[in-house]
């Protein structure tokens, strides 16, 4: 075998290897046994349908710090753990942590990465030495935005239309699978509760 | 055409060659025998190839994208695998047959197949499409088939993914440039230049310059806008200078190196008369370190220059000229901001001049053509900007004449004592 021929099959092996590493990974992850449901909301549907896949916005994509359990000093491009409780109809958030951490039973953890974090304007600020609060509220401040890494679904051409439409009404929930890290994948989607699209492993 | 051309001026010249004694007749005839022979190799067919390849890459690309209902996630995963295996054995076949222009579409078509099973699989089990690891694979995987094999249609298509790579790294986070194209950028310079591969080189630097824009776009540098301006023109003219510097060692690669660093210096240092706001005291610390930087970088690489006599000092002074007008820009503007666009209009006009006599005197047609070029385009603008004031048009333009006739009298007479106290000293 020439030396052209052995550098071919070891690129073609690593490349091999590399795009069956990847099917695996998200085949253990999706026969992983921790499921949860996620509710999506919907956004600004201008921005919605880039080629065929439809953007997926959960309520948990965006966590108010002030409201929850957990840890709170997060930037931007932190990794983030959400903590969920695993109940009917779908899951809840019920607190955030930086670090990796054993969770109560019927909890669940997803990990994201911070995409964005409002804080309060620093002219709106004051000392902390003054001992008085801020000057004036600030609703929608100390707000995370986070990426799961599942907020694209590929769909056949010509139906994602209609599955934005329905997530806009809000009757689209997603099943997600969780590895023991937080790694998340998309499981299946749900039309009001009842089973549209399930992805199956192969 | 441009063989047409250049056998027409061999031939002028090897007939004065003849006649000067330097050339006889029949190695005059064997010159012209040698510079007529049409290549063996024909071109055309190794290009329709590569571009036949990239039309399956891009195939391969459509027919994920189709996201075709009627097929089986295991047989589309099954297709893409086939395929992939098949054009790198494809690859082979044709490398050992000797046909090693095909082998190397056939090694496009491979990496097109590997990017697509990647865009596949993401798309199969609904990986967000903007995730930058997927396409650092596919760039790692033709850098490594470049290297290895070598193979430059590899290497073209390792340097666009390291742009896309970092662009979409640069889209998650804007308030951090993306160092690690940089390490890309280094290994595809490295083996362009060790391909001796000319089109390698200028992607390079276009993506350079695109990572740069981009950056700059993002806001990424911490940069105040106005001032990256000043900080690109001063890496421009150290582009240039380096070129002159490395010009000995590879002159082919120096001379594009050099033409991207005058056409940039010249667009950029163009901006200044636009009154572009960059305010002095605005400046933060990176500003002043990213100037401070490529002001050393442009006296070292001077000095050098100069000791090793690869340019003279006069010419020096036009390049420095260039940076010193480039920084003090924000203090001009500060102190005279109506006289700033005369200014530097003016300065542009004489720098376009000076480049012009740069080129003839460096024997670099690019340089001529750029300055006479700068210089009209400069003269248009100007003329345009000033329609309705046609007074101070005309006044600029006599000034600007006058000047321009008084200089070149004044470096004439000087040329002039130059050689004659040169020729005095040698005799």
């Amino acid at each position: 075998m020439t030396r052209f021929a052995l550098t071919v099959f070891a690129l073609l092996v690593g490349q091999s290897l590399f795009l069956g590493a990847m099917v695996w990974d998200r085949v253990s992850l999706l026969r992983s046994d921790t499921v949860v449901t996620l509710e999506t909301r919907p956004i600004d549907p201008r921005d919605l349908f880039r080629g065929h896949y439809v953007i997926l916005n959960y309520t948990i994509s965006t966590i108010t710090l002030d409201e929850i359990d957990g840890d709170d000093d997060f930037a931007h491009g932190d990794t983030i753990y959400v903590e969920l409780a695993r109940q009917e109809p779908v899951a809840q958030p019920v607190a955030v942590w930086r670090e990796h951490r054993e969770v109560d039973p019927g909890h669940a953890l997803i990990r994201g990465r911070v995409s964005f974090i409002r804080t309060m304007p620093e002219d709106l600020m004051v000392p902390e030495d003054t001992g008085r609060g801020p000057l004036a509220e600030c609703p929608g401040c100390n707000v995370v935005s986070v990426d799961y890494g599942i907020e694209s679904y590929f769909v056949p051409e010509g139906e994602g239309r209609e599955l934005e439409h329905s997530r806009n009404e809000g009757r689209i929930t997603v099943d997600v699978a969780l590895d023991g890290n937080g790694t998340a994948a998309i499981k299946q989607l749900r039309l009001d509760g009842e089973p549209v699209y399930e992805e199956p492993l192969f | 055409m441009w063989q047409r051309a250049y056998l027409r001026k061999l031939k002028a010249d090897i007939d004065l060659w003849i006649e000067r004694g330097w050339v006889t007749p029949a190695n005059a005839e064997a010159i012209l025998a040698s510079a007529t022979q049409r290549p063996t190799t024909r071109r055309m067919p190794v290009i329709l190839a590569i571009l036949g390849a990239v039309l399956i890459g891009f195939a391969a690309m459509s027919f994920v994208a189709a996201n075709w209902n009627e097929i089986s996630k295991l047989t589309k995963l099954v297709t893409v695998f086939a395929a992939l295996w098949a054009a790198w054995f494809a690859a082979i076949a044709l490398h050992k047959r000797g046909h090693e222009a095909y082998a190397q579409a056939a090694v496009l078509v491979g990496l097109g197949l590997f990017g697509a099973g990647i865009m596949l699989i993401a798309q199969i089990y609904h990986i967000v499409t903007d995730d930058p690891g997927g396409i650092l694979a596919w760039c790692i995987a033709s850098l490594a088939a470049a290297a290895l094999l070598p193979s430059r249609p590899a290497l073209a298509l390792a340097i666009l993914l390291s742009v896309i790579w970092s662009v979409f790294a640069l889209q998650m986070d804007e308030s951090t440039p993306h160092w690690g194209f940089w390490i890309i950028w280094a290994i595809s310079a490295f083996l362009a230049l060790r391909f001796a591969w000319a089109p390698g080189f200028h992607l390079v630097l276009i993506a350079a310059f695109i990572w740069q824009a981009a950056t700059a776009m993002a806001g990424a540098f911490n940069m105040e806008d106005g001032w990256h301006l000043v900080v690109f023109t001063l890496e421009a003219l150290c582009i240039w200078l380096a070129a002159i510097f490395f010009s000995s060692r590879g002159a082919r690669f120096a001379s594009t190196a050099q033409a991207y660093g005058i056409t940039l210096t010249f667009a950029l240092f163009w901006f200044f008369q636009n009154s572009p706001d960059i305010a002095a005291e605005d400046g933060s610390g990176f500003t002043l370190f990213a100037c401070l930087l490529f002001a050393a970088l442009l006296a070292v690489l001077g000095a050098a220059a100069v000791s090793k006599r690869l340019i003279e000092a006069r010419h020096l002074a036009g390049i420095g000229a260039l940076a010193i007008a480039s920084v003090a820009y924000p203090f001009i503007e500060g102190a005279a901001p109506h006289l700033g666009p005369w200014i530097y209009a003016a300065l542009f006009l004489v720098l376009s001049a000076w480049l012009v006599s740069w080129g003839t005197a460096n024997e670099s047609r690019f340089a001529v053509n750029a300055g006479f070029i700068a210089f009209g385009v400069e003269v248009l603008w100007l003329y345009f900007e000033t329609l309705n004031t046609l007074l101070d048009t005309a006044i600029f333009f006599a000034l600007g004449g006058i000047l321009l006739i008084a200089g070149a009298f004044v470096m004439e007479r000087m040329r002039r004592r130059l050689v004659k106290q040169t020729e005095g000293a040698a005799s």
